[in-house]
């Protein structure tokens, strides 16, 4: 034992906090090869039905050739499709209150300043109202984030405290029909009545 | 002409700059500041009033976390600022900022491999447990490399391990603080920011980050002390409050047992049952340890019984001084020497003899003769 009573002394006082480096390099190498021996995204089969958000009460429907971003995903808060080079976020948000379509428009733009106070160009259009075929009334506007644009929309439940929040961006040149498909899984959106 | 013989007050560095471990601290922290404020910056500027009330939370919190470490964690006395402010510095920096890399890795990995469902459910609690309390006791043996005197009892690791767990907890609190704001749509982020807070600080904070980590510290500070036992039992000591600490962690973000509001506040419950059962044996062990060697300092004639009888409690020591009147800061001088002498001796395997320079400033403040010029110690 050192002279002051604790073990880790002469040259210990090297060797450990050396080890103590090497023990958390080593934790941390082994999850990064961990997660890279599992595949980026997982191929969704058509039509497959995804609940996502609080107790799964949101759900979307999964058409053609799309890949669910597992790495992006998590299913208590957030779904990140990918088909190409359109992706498609939907975000489940509950308000602190039950807050007016206005509002969350608002909040939806007051978000878009995190990527402009890192010096991305983020707008988000007029909104205008929207229906879906899954009869979820909400709204939707333009938005552009970089050089990826597209369009937001915002979808409430019944209640008014809880919406899916969708992102649908691609880059410039993306066909219509890419968009279309896009826009075919905002309108599957729907939410399960609360028991 | 009287030849007067002064005898100085020793003073051992408490944390030591020239070590290893100090500067991989210092580095880690700087890291984990630079991973925190890349990540968090932005969404700090653009929410003001959000983060306004998240730093006034946090002040309130750390004020409220010193005065339990330093108070109540420790016996005898509280551990020393430097030692304190290096452990809430690694938790709220390097331990968070690094526990914020290896998560996202690690939690990515989960969402490939169980699926969305699944790792829904129990990503957190497989992630957590195991990146989060390494990083936090890594901090405590980090801290037993600063210096030889920061850390030689499992009462010194408890709350070292306390002080990086508050330092972990405030600052994840400040970061979910921010986060919410996004799970709320940007709708009244005030608003949103004030109920995370509420939540993680009032229903779950008595058993959250700075419980585990006082559970894993406690077995390092064991580890680490000079406590007369085999180094495999203090090997398999250290380890079991690992594991302790990573299942209370474990039981904390599982998705069993988590119905209601009574789930919500029943986890934290047991993790500070659990908190309290190792406050407990480690208290105990410290104060026994304490009484010895005061008892074996008054055989030696150091001290005298009636001192010793105020010295290892606070209320004691106050009451004691106050029986001084004007005499008091002489008093109080030799009562911080006499408890210094005390600390010296409380690592069993230590040399008696090694305590020898703080007898003689006990009996030299006794005398009138100890100059306030600090001598290096070992």
């Amino acid at each position: 034992m050192g002279a002051a009573g604790n073990a880790v002394y002469g040259r210990r006082r090297i060797r450990v906090p050396l080890a103590v480096v090497g023990v958390l390099l080593v934790l941390l190498a082994a999850e990064a090869v961990f997660a890279r021996s599992q595949p980026d995204g997982v191929g969704v089969a058509p039509d497959t039905v995804i609940g996502f958000g609080p107790d799964q009460r949101a759900s979307v429907q999964v058409g053609e050739d799309w890949v669910l971003d597992s790495a992006s995903s998590d299913v208590n808060s957030r779904l990140v499709l990918v088909r190409g080079d359109v992706e498609v976020e939907l975000s489940s948000v509950t308000f602190p209150a039950a807050a007016s379509p206005d509002a969350m428009w608002e909040g939806m733009d007051r978000l878009l300043d995190i990527e402009r106070r890192q010096g991305v160009t983020a707008r988000l259009g007029d909104p205008a109202e929207y229906e879906n075929a899954a009869g979820v009334a909400g709204m939707q506007g333009d938005l552009q984030i970089g050089d990826r644009s597209g369009q937001a929309y915002i979808l409430p439940d019944a209640n008014g405290d809880t919406a899916v929040e969708a992102q649908v961006l691609a880059p410039a040149g993306t066909g219509d029909r890419e968009m279309a498909d896009a826009a075919a899984l905002i309108d599957s959106i729907a939410f399960e009545e609360a028991s | 002409m009287t030849v007067y013989a002064h005898t100085a007050v020793p003073r051992p560095v408490k944390v030591s700059v020239r070590t290893t471990g100090f500067w991989i601290m210092l580095a880690v922290s700087a890291f984990g500041l630079w991973v925190l404020q890349h990540d968090f910056l932005p969404v700090v500027a653009a929410f003001p009033g959000s983060t306004a009330i998240d730093l006034l939370v946090l002040g309130m919190s750390l004020a409220v976390a010193l005065w339990l470490a330093r108070r109540f964690l420790r016996p005898v006395q509280a551990p020393p600022w430097s030692g304190t402010w290096l452990a809430l510095m690694w938790g709220a920096f390097g331990a968070c900022g690094l526990a914020l890399v290896m998560n996202g890795v690690l939690m990515s990995a989960w969402s490939k491999a169980l699926g969305l469902e699944a790792s829904g459910e129990w990503a957190a609690a497989l992630t957590a447990p195991v990146n989060e309390e390494a990083v936090k006791t890594a901090g405590v043996v980090l801290l037993a490399c600063v210096s030889t005197r920061l850390v030689r009892s499992a009462a010194d690791g408890f709350v070292y391990g306390a002080l990086i767990g508050f330092g972990f907890q405030l600052m994840e609190n400040f970061t979910y603080g921010l986060n919410a704001i996004a799970m709320a749509g940007g709708v009244d982020p005030v608003g949103a920011t004030g109920q995370v807070l509420w939540v993680r600080i009032l229903l779950t904070g008595i058993g959250s980050h700075w419980a585990m980590s006082a559970v894993a510290g406690a077995g390092i500070g064991y580890l680490v002390s000079a406590s007369g036992r085999t180094a495999a039992r203090r090997a398999w000591v250290a380890a079991g409050c690992l594991a302790l600490a990573m299942g209370m962690h474990w039981l904390f973000n599982s998705p069993l047992f988590s119905g209601g509001i009574a789930g919500v506040v029943a986890k934290p419950l047991v993790n500070f049952g659990i908190l309290v059962v190792v406050y407990i044996v480690v208290r105990r062990g410290f104060r026994a340890r304490f009484a010895a060697v005061a008892a074996e300092e008054v055989a030696l004639g150091s001290l005298v019984p009636v001192e010793v009888a105020s010295l290892s409690r606070r209320r004691a020591r106050r009451r004691y001084l106050r029986s001084f009147g004007a005499v008091r800061v002489a008093q109080e001088r030799l009562q911080q020497l006499q408890l210094d002498l005390l600390e010296e001796r409380v690592p069993e395997l230590r040399d008696p003899a090694a305590a020898e320079p703080w007898r003689d400033a006990v009996a030299a403040a006794r005398e009138g003769t100890l100059v306030d010029r600090p001598v290096p110690v070992p």
